[in-house]
């Protein structure tokens, strides 16, 4: 045994499923316990191939040879190395693609991939190159389960749980029984909790890990982030009467949505994140402009008609105007408007009184 | 008097019946709580059944006489779509030239779409022929037709039709003689496209607080008998029959005799419409609305009672105000809403009408509810204000706001709104809201409405609105 290799029994992905190290010289596979390397494969023969190791005509100084052996391998076989002899059997083996019939000889290369009934098989010596190591990319660090101190998630829910609340009582005018405001109330967390159980299914399938808190930590986290914007912008908008800030709240929903699912796929498929990003980004993207699309008629392409947000008026801090500097604003209207008009549309519209 | 009757099926012209209707009659039912607007106006067939079979014998002999004396005048106004009838009125002669008086919005069809719908009119005999369109007033809802076969000529009238029609033309009575309360009427043609039909009924007077002048009558009319002539008992005409209220009796409408009269002394002698006929109704609606707004402008406004605020509320002398509220003992928000809107609409097409003044003061009072919760439910009360979608006629609303403030008022917040008419050019649809933006716990929510008015007047009619709210007491 003078040359240290090792066969790779290869999935179908192409990863190394399973080794075995070659003891002795030469080697027999097959489905036979007497084999050296047992495979349970029912297309096999008994002894279905021998693999050899060919020292290569004139033996001369071992240490020169292995050099030229390994600079040599793939092209002269003949130089010495693995060589596969394929016993008498149905089904032969093919050797990177190519039939062999059984009794025939080959080299056996390195990077050539042997199959042998189902089983792919690769051979690897100590005369190949061996790759330098790889650095780790951070995806394949162990999972970190303590990214959050424990009070985290559970603090992050009650903040939403009570923004729900006050949202919920702040919209209803006291008429409301217990049971309206709590099923408000758990309506909203049922449905976080079943979207990142899916989600953390989903991780369980490609990652086998139950990611259910990383999962409900990211849907909170967007939503309370959501939920304090949409409040926030119209009291703004209110505040210093920028009507038109509130056109960022369908920005922010829908960049936001679109920020969360990248956020949930990047724990399932981690390695993918910079393929994920771009593929969310393009569906976000197309989902704004056919949300445009349908608005191209409206005063704005993005927002309402109209701030009609009235926080209390405490709040308020832009001055008012003079009528007369209103009345005169309304004329900007009047041109984008007859230009509009010019327009066809054949949406059918109702009668005159549609709009009481 | 409405049209459409026959294609759709019933459902679809009981739909137009209300539209039409809701032309002159009766919003009043249409949008305030009195009468729920939800039932269609499919029981007109059973209505109308009843109402011819109602008559009493000793005034029969006088409807008899006048349908005899009649109806060689009378007839039927038919548009046609690919040879089948779209839609029919009713429509009589006034003249020995075949001039024929009907509605406008009996012949809008052929009027906005010439190379799509033909008209054709119809005799009680059954013989029918060509009718050509001369003139409109879409104010009025009045049509200027005239047949186009002439009398006496072998070619164009081989039986005589146009000679039988225009040897006695119907006259019109006399302005200076006016009606009584309670005289007896009779009108005339066809309902449902059945059969011609005489219903006499009682004239009661003008309608109170319309713009235009409008009569009265009580009798049954029906959709396809607009257009129709309505006759004293000496056979001059009154009146054309127009619209009916919805889920009323017998409560009809005419357009009195003297606009019809006018608009054939005026384009008697006038050419044939030629193409689409919207240049012609723009003219006469920029007309109506400056005149509209001018009288609405002059007006002042009266002042709601409220301890805080005077809002501007219009004059009932042809807007009619509706008032109603939550409960004086309701939980939570308190709400008073008063409602005036002008019942009179120009009737375009199908799908628009306009012409009309409306405005809308709700008061909230949420001291019940305390800031944050009044705050919430009051901004949802404002965003439902609903401004319309595109369409067919109109652009999307594109609105102009800001903080607004007079000098001795309070500081509102103001949106205004306009639509433009896309065939009618320069002319707008006006939406103005408002609202207070000074006391927490206190709303006050308004919102006037212009139906078709330029975009000057808009400009007026904003400025207007705002400067009727103020102070109670000035501060």
């Amino acid at each position: 045994m003078d040359h240290a290799a090792v066969i790779e029994i290869v999935d179908r992905d192409g990863h190394c499923r399973d080794i075995h190290k070659v003891r002795a010289w030469p080697l027999r596979i097959g489905r036979s316990p007497d084999c050296d390397l047992v495979l349970s494969d029912p297309h096999l023969a008994g002894v279905h191939a021998l693999v050899h190791w060919d020292r290569g005509e004139p033996a001369t100084e071992p240490a020169t040879e292995r050099g030229d052996a390994a600079l040599d391998a793939r092209a002269a076989p003949a130089a010495g190395g693995p060589v596969l002899e394929l016993l008498p059997s149905h089904n032969g083996a093919w050797l990177d693609g190519a039939r062999l019939v059984a009794g025939s000889r080959a080299a056996w290369p390195s990077s050539a991939l042997l199959q042998i009934g189902t089983t792919r098989l690769r051979l690897r010596t100590s005369l190949d190159p061996l790759p330098a190591e790889k650095p780790m990319s951070r995806a394949d660090e162990p999972v970190k389960r303590d990214a959050r101190p424990s009070w985290a998630l559970p603090a992050l829910l009650a903040v939403w749980a009570l923004m729900l609340w006050v949202t919920n009582w702040a919209t209803n005018d006291g008429s409301a029984t217990w049971v309206d405001i709590v099923s408000a109330l758990l309506a909203p967390v049922g449905i976080a909790l079943i979207w990142s159980a899916l989600w953390a299914l989903v991780t369980q399938v490609f990652r086998h890990w139950f990611a259910f808190g990383a999962h409900l930590w990211r849907v909170l986290v967007a939503v309370v982030a959501m939920q304090a914007l949409e409040v926030a912008l119209p009291v703004l908008a209110y505040m210093f009467n920028l009507p038109r800030l509130l056109a960022l709240e369908t920005l922010v929903m829908s960049v936001g949505a679109a920020l969360l699912l990248w956020w949930h796929a990047t724990v399932v498929w981690p390695r993918a994140s910079r393929g994920l990003a771009v593929g969310i980004g393009a569906m976000c993207v197309v989902g704004l402009v056919l949300t445009v699309g349908r608005r191209t008629e409206q005063q704005y392409w993005l927002g309402p008609n109209y701030m009609a947000t009235l926080p209390p008026p405490a709040l308020r801090i832009a001055t008012p105007k003079p009528v007369d500097d209103f009345i005169g604003g309304m004329e900007a209207l009047e041109a984008p408007l007859l230009k509009q008009a010019q327009k066809r549309n054949d949406q059918a519209g109702g009668s005159g009184d549609n709009d009481e | 008097m409405s049209r459409k009757l026959l294609t759709p099926g019933r459902a679809a012209a009981g739909a137009v019946l209300l539209l039409l209707l809701a032309a002159l009659g009766l919003p009043v039912a249409a949008q305030s709580p009195p009468a729920p607007t939800a039932p269609i106006a499919s029981p007109a067939a059973p209505a109308s059944a009843a109402s011819q079979a109602q008559p009493a014998a000793p005034v029969s002999a006088s409807a008899r006489r006048l349908y005899d004396r009649s109806r060689a005048q009378l007839l039927q106004i038919r548009t046609l779509y690919n040879g089948s009838q779209a839609s029919v009125g009713s429509g009589f002669v006034v003249s020995a030239e075949g001039h024929v008086i009907t509605n406008y919005h009996v012949v809008s069809q052929h009027a906005l779409e010439p190379e799509r719908y033909r008209l054709q009119y119809q005799t009680p005999e059954g013989d029918g022929g060509d009718i050509q369109l001369l003139d409109f007033d879409a104010r009025r809802d009045l049509a200027l037709l005239r047949v186009v076969a002439k009398a006496g000529d072998a070619k164009t009238d081989p039986k005589g039709v146009v000679a039988r029609m225009t040897a006695t033309p119907l006259a019109f009575r006399k302005g200076s003689q006016p009606l009584a309360k309670g005289e007896r009427i009779y009108s005339m043609g066809n309902p449902h496209d059945v059969a011609f039909a005489v219903v006499e009924g009682t004239y009661n007077g003008l309608v109170e607080r319309s713009f235009d002048p409008l009569i009265y009558y009580s009798g049954s009319i029906n959709p396809g008998m607009s257009g129709g002539p309505v006759l004293d008992e000496d056979g001059e005409i009154v009146g054309i029959n127009v619209s009916t209220m919805i889920f009323a009796q017998q409560m009809s409408f005419l357009v009195p005799a003297e606009h019809a009269a006018a608009l054939l002394a005026r384009s008697r002698d006038a050419a044939p419409v030629k193409g689409a006929a919207w240049p012609k109704l723009r003219e006469q609606l920029m007309a109506y609305q400056d005149e509209l707004s001018k009288n609405f402008l002059a007006q002042p406004w009266r002042t709601l009672t409220h301890p805080r605020y005077r809002f501007p509320i219009p004059q009932e002398q042809y807007m009619r105000c509706w008032g109603s509220g939550t409960s004086a003992d309701a939980q939570g928000l308190q709400m008073q809403r008063t409602q005036c809107r002008m019942e009179h609409a120009l009737f375009i097409n199908e799908s628009l009408q306009t012409g009309y003044l409306g405005v809308t003061e709700e008061v909230y009072d949420g001291s019940k509810l305390g800031a944050l919760r009044f705050a919430n439910i009051y901004s949802a009360s404002f965003r439902n204000e609903r401004l319309g979608a595109p369409d067919r006629d109109r652009t999307a609303p594109y609105c102009k706001e800001d903080f607004v403030q007079q000098k001795d008022g309070p500081p509102l917040r103001a949106v205004a709104c306009l639509r433009a008419y896309r065939k009618l050019d320069g002319l707008f649809d006006l939406t103005v809201l408002v609202t207070n933006v000074d006391a927490p716990t206190e709303g006050a929510l308004g919102r006037f409405e212009a139906r078709g008015v330029s975009f000057a007047n808009a400009t007026r009619l904003t400025r207007h609105y705002l400067q009727g709210f103020a102070w109670t007491t000035p501060r």
